[in-house]
């Protein structure tokens, strides 16, 4: 069966919980020891799902300021993309907001996104409403869920949803560039035109 | 690399959704852990109910973190091995190969196992070719030449790649073409050797993933065969300019401390170790095999931030925003002369799909670290007393086909103004361009080269246009940071006027 290969993109600030989120959902049941060549940076999942073989590839995405261009390397070829925020920091949530416009502008409106609000065991240090979250992902097209990587809540909803949006958006990873790809006007038509002409 | 085995095509698997048609969907309502042992070991197996029931496990609702299954067996999940706790007619420990995570009608999900041997009965035999896990040269070399089917073909794929070395002229701009030759090469050996080898032609009708684990060790053979013409002689000379900006550079930066590099307090620990794998890069042969040096490299990294978190009781972990910094710092410590090359070789020359791949995951890291090193945040932090160093990169060149005609793009990927200008500007003149053959032969062309900044380019420099790579490109040099459009075009057109006069 072929398999449908799924690109997510992870965005979130160090300290709101996006790696452990990841682990809930891809560590796999046999690997709780931490074993040591874990990679939290990059993970793999298998899913089957409605009669499709599927591999979630989550990128650890760059996102620290000074970073800001090497963000279209991790970018490209995007399916998904997953923005974390932590509910008691509003920071976070302001720079969740900015990336979205990022990848709004470089990937444009094919992206699936969604929006996990962290920490939500924390419900009563909460200052980012549900409210406010949920308006603003309505706003750009994003769907919003509240996680707690610590008690397992809202990981499995977050993932299968993603998922069925990207299987909905089209399934296979699209050969898509991002807008910032340099396009060599020059080069790729002169290369078009040489095909099996150039020392052949 | 990512191999595992398709489940849909695995024979216990099929025979419990076929034959077993209730009792799997009854264990996929329940949500069910089953056990599949893998495919290889399955020919001439009984799949009996009771042997299909031994492997399909629910919690065990005495003990918590075992399983028991409908046939009074239960078992444990311990470092990843099942372990039998009791119903067992002897002891049994079977390895955990990989798990996939199903979802039923409800999207209610269950985890398959794919294990070892089966739990139950005695051990079976293999039936499948087994391949060399490793990629190293002389590993695929051995594996492949062991075959006595493949002999022939050998020496057919051998003098493939002994007329690829001979008589293929490499063109500066061109390394996307040379990329095109080298596929086609590996095409053609993978199907030669299909078609002559009978063991391999059956992976071929029953199982991609092991098809495409031949594929890897045709390609590593097929490169190992090609490595001094398309490595040493084409890529490197390709880089020499870069790779010598970029030593430039890490030597300048090579006594910053990890501190000054922005890693974390919490991460910082001795990473001498990962810098001797990266110094073994050059050691190696095929792109494959050098990838997989840059994963051990990575993995080094991992390892050792994550004993040493562990040493000092902390949950932290390594994200991507760590291991930038982290890498940049091995490559400021080791000694290889030839990372770009060596990296645009990577990413020019592997085949096999890596882009969803832990692999695939490293490269790109490797292409951020450069470009790190390579970019403003790094100039204006760790080299501002010094004066910028203008890489071929960071400057403007223009390329001009013809005498009366030209065509000119500008790129700055952190600026979008500029790529609209660019596009204004290579529209308006006639659309003519340069055929390359012609190009190869003819002198007189200026043809040079285009290209601003890095931001966004992870192969920048395989698109750049053509040039031969004996003779000096006719470079208009532009100064780098904000050229005004008007002094582009005055430039474009003295160029012009030069050219035809």
């Amino acid at each position: 069966m072929a398999e449908k290969q799924f690109k997510i993109v992870l965005l979130g600030e160090g300290r709101v919980g996006k790696t452990s989120l990841v682990m809930r959902y891809c560590q796999n049941v046999f690997n709780d020891k931490q074993n040591s060549t874990v990679q939290a940076s990059f993970q793999n999942k298998r899913l089957n799902l409605d009669g499709h073989r599927i591999n979630l590839a989550v990128w650890d995405t760059a996102g620290q300021e000074r970073f800001h261009a090497l963000g279209p390397i991790y970018y490209r070829d995007a399916n998904g993309a997953l923005l974390v925020y932590d509910i008691t920091d509003n920071d976070s949530f302001v720079r969740v907001q900015n990336w979205v416009k990022e990848l709004r502008k470089m990937l444009g409106g094919d992206i699936v996104l969604a929006i996990a609000g962290n920490k939500s065991d924390l419900e009563r240090n909460r200052v980012v409403s549900q409210e406010r979250a949920e308006e603003y992902a309505a706003q750009v097209g994003a769907k919003h869920f509240n996680t707690s990587a610590k008690l397992s809540k809202g990981v499995n909803e977050l993932f299968l949803d993603l998922t069925q949006r990207m299987l909905a958006a089209g399934g296979v990873a699209t050969k898509r560039q991002p807008v910032v790809e340099p396009t060599l006007t020059f080069a790729s038509s002169t290369e078009n035109n040489s095909s099996g002409k150039c020392c052949g | 690399m990512d191999t595992q085995e398709d489940l849909h095509y695995n024979p216990f698997f099929k025979i419990l959704k076929t034959r077993f048609a209730r009792i799997y969907s009854q264990a996929e309502k329940n949500c069910s852990l089953i056990c599949v042992p893998q495919a290889s070991l399955c020919t001439g197996l009984e799949f009996s109910l009771p042997f299909i029931q031994d492997h399909i496990f629910s919690p065990s609702p005495y003990f918590a973190g075992q399983f028991q299954s409908a046939t009074n067996k239960s078992v444990e999940i311990q470092d990843n091995h099942i372990v039998s706790k009791s119903g067992f007619d002897r002891p049994t420990r079977v390895k955990i190969l990989f798990e996939e995570l199903f979802y039923n009608q409800e999207y209610k999900p269950f985890r398959v196992l794919c294990i070892e041997t089966p739990l139950v009965g005695p051990r079976p035999v293999s039936s499948i070719t087994h391949f060399p896990t490793e990629r190293s040269l002389d590993i695929c070399q051995d594996f492949l030449q062991s075959s006595d089917e493949n002999e022939l073909v050998l020496r057919k794929i051998d003098d493939l790649a002994e007329e690829f070395n001979t008589s293929y002229v490499f063109v500066k701009g061109f390394i996307e073409h040379a990329r095109k030759r080298v596929g086609n090469i590996r095409e053609q050996s993978t199907e030669y050797l299909l078609c002559a080898n009978s063991d391999y032609r059956k992976l071929y009708k029953e199982d991609s993933p092991k098809l495409a684990e031949l594929e890897q060790i045709i390609e590593s053979y097929l490169l190992g065969k090609l490595h001094t013409r398309l490595f040493t002689d084409y890529v490197e000379v390709l880089y020499k300019e870069e790779d010598e900006k970029t030593n430039a550079i890490r030597k300048r930066m090579h006594s910053l401390s990890q501190n000054d590099l922005g890693i974390r307090p919490e991460l910082q620990c001795d990473l001498t170790a990962a810098a001797e794998r990266l110094n073994e890069l050059d050691d190696l042969t095929t792109p494959l095999e050098k990838l997989h040096k840059c994963q051990a490299v990575i993995d080094c990294i991992n390892n050792t931030v994550g004993e040493h978190l562990a040493n000092t009781h902390s949950q932290d972990s390594v994200a991507t925003d760590d291991l930038i910094p982290l890498l940049v710092h091995v490559m400021l410590q080791c000694s290889l002369l030839t990372l770009v090359s060596n990296l645009n070789y990577m990413e020019s020359f592997i085949f096999c799909n890596i882009a969803n791949t832990t692999l695939g995951f490293t490269l790109v890291t490797f292409r951020a670290a450069v470009q790190f090193l390579d970019g403003d945040h790094v100039q204006r932090h760790f080299l501002k007393d010094e004066p910028p160093v203008i890489s071929p990169r960071n400057r403007v060149l223009v390329s001009v086909p013809s005498r009366s005609s030209f065509r000119a793009s500008v790129i700055s990927p952190e600026d979008s103004s500029w790529r609209e200008r660019s596009m204004t500007m290579s529209d308006a003149p006639s659309k003519k361009t340069v055929e390359p053959n012609r190009l190869m032969k003819s002198g007189p062309l200026s043809t040079s080269t285009t290209s601003l900044t890095n931001g966004g380019k992870t192969k920048s420099t395989a698109r750049s246009p053509p040039q031969i790579l004996s003779r000096p490109p006719d470079v208009i040099d532009l100064d780098t940071k904000e050229p005004s459009i008007q002094s582009l075009v005055n430039k474009l057109q003295r160029s012009a006027t030069w050219n035809s006069s």
